[in-house]
């Protein structure tokens, strides 16, 4: 469109086909904590009550490391299109919806019953992100990560205790 | 504020992460550091969510460290001016 204007230097344009994985990574990486339980286990477990926690939550858990990295890779380094901006855009809005909805649940569920095992696996899920964040390469027992096997496991306790 | 407030903070902190990351050029940032100070915030989320005494504002502040010091220990050496 304006690639032809004299003197004016430009990021270089990738093929769009180069970026679509990267993209596809950073919509599983954003998304992944308001699905996996992760988002809504601190919720219910009230650690999401603050500006701090809230933040670091924010900037760690939905949108970390990966995602920056992800988002660099799918646009830092060609020039942005308009199809970029609404993927951007439909990302924010997926991002705030999940995000809202999971700790809604959570803090209802948190609020309706007395939790006391999922709390604590909060915990160990959060140190197992933490170890395949910095680069350990955990167990995946039926190829699900770790942390989604301790979670069930802690689901299924609670549930017995409950009952 | 109730829960809902905190998780629109939380959820606009990560979409301006993901914004500045997309648009901010970040060729200079060792996004390594980055990984291992993220990992660190983590782990003390982890560590607060398993009961831990910590404040609030620790992962944070762990998580702001790291990035400043990818940003300061990737920056380009000043160059030497040739010796006359």
């Amino acid at each position: 469109m304006t690639d032809a204007v004299p003197g004016v230097l430009r990021p270089p344009r990738l093929p769009p086909a180069a970026a679509r994985p990267a993209v596809a990574n950073l919509f599983v990486l954003t998304l992944l904590s308001t699905v996996d339980g992760t988002l809504l286990l601190l919720a219910a477990s009230g650690q999401l009550g603050g500006l701090g926690g809230a933040v670091a939550a924010g900037l760690t858990l939905i949108a970390g490391a990966g995602s920056w990295l992800a988002a660099h890779q799918a646009f830092g380094a060609r020039a942005r299109t308009r199809r970029d901006w609404a993927t951007l855009g439909l990302l924010a809005a997926l991002t705030m919806a999940s995000t809202v909805a999971s700790v809604w649940l959570g803090a209802r569920l948190g609020t309706a019953l007395t939790l006391h095992v999922l709390p604590k696996a909060a915990g160990v899920v959060l140190f197992l992100v933490a170890a395949e964040v910095a680069g350990l390469r955990l167990p995946r027992p039926g190829r699900v990560p770790l942390a989604l096997h301790v979670l069930a496991a802690a689901l299924l306790v609670e549930v017995a205790l409950v009952g | 504020m109730d829960d809902v407030a905190w998780a629109f903070v939380a959820g606009l902190a990560a979409v301006a992460s993901i914004l500045a990351a997309a648009v901010l050029p970040l060729g200079r940032l060792d996004l390594g550091r980055v990984r291992l100070f993220g990992a660190a915030s983590i782990a003390l989320t982890g560590a607060q969510a398993l009961g831990a005494g910590l404040p609030g504002w620790l992962p944070l502040a762990v998580l702001a460290a790291g990035v400043g010091v990818a940003a300061c220990g990737t920056r380009p050496k000043a160059s030497r001016s040739p010796r006359t």
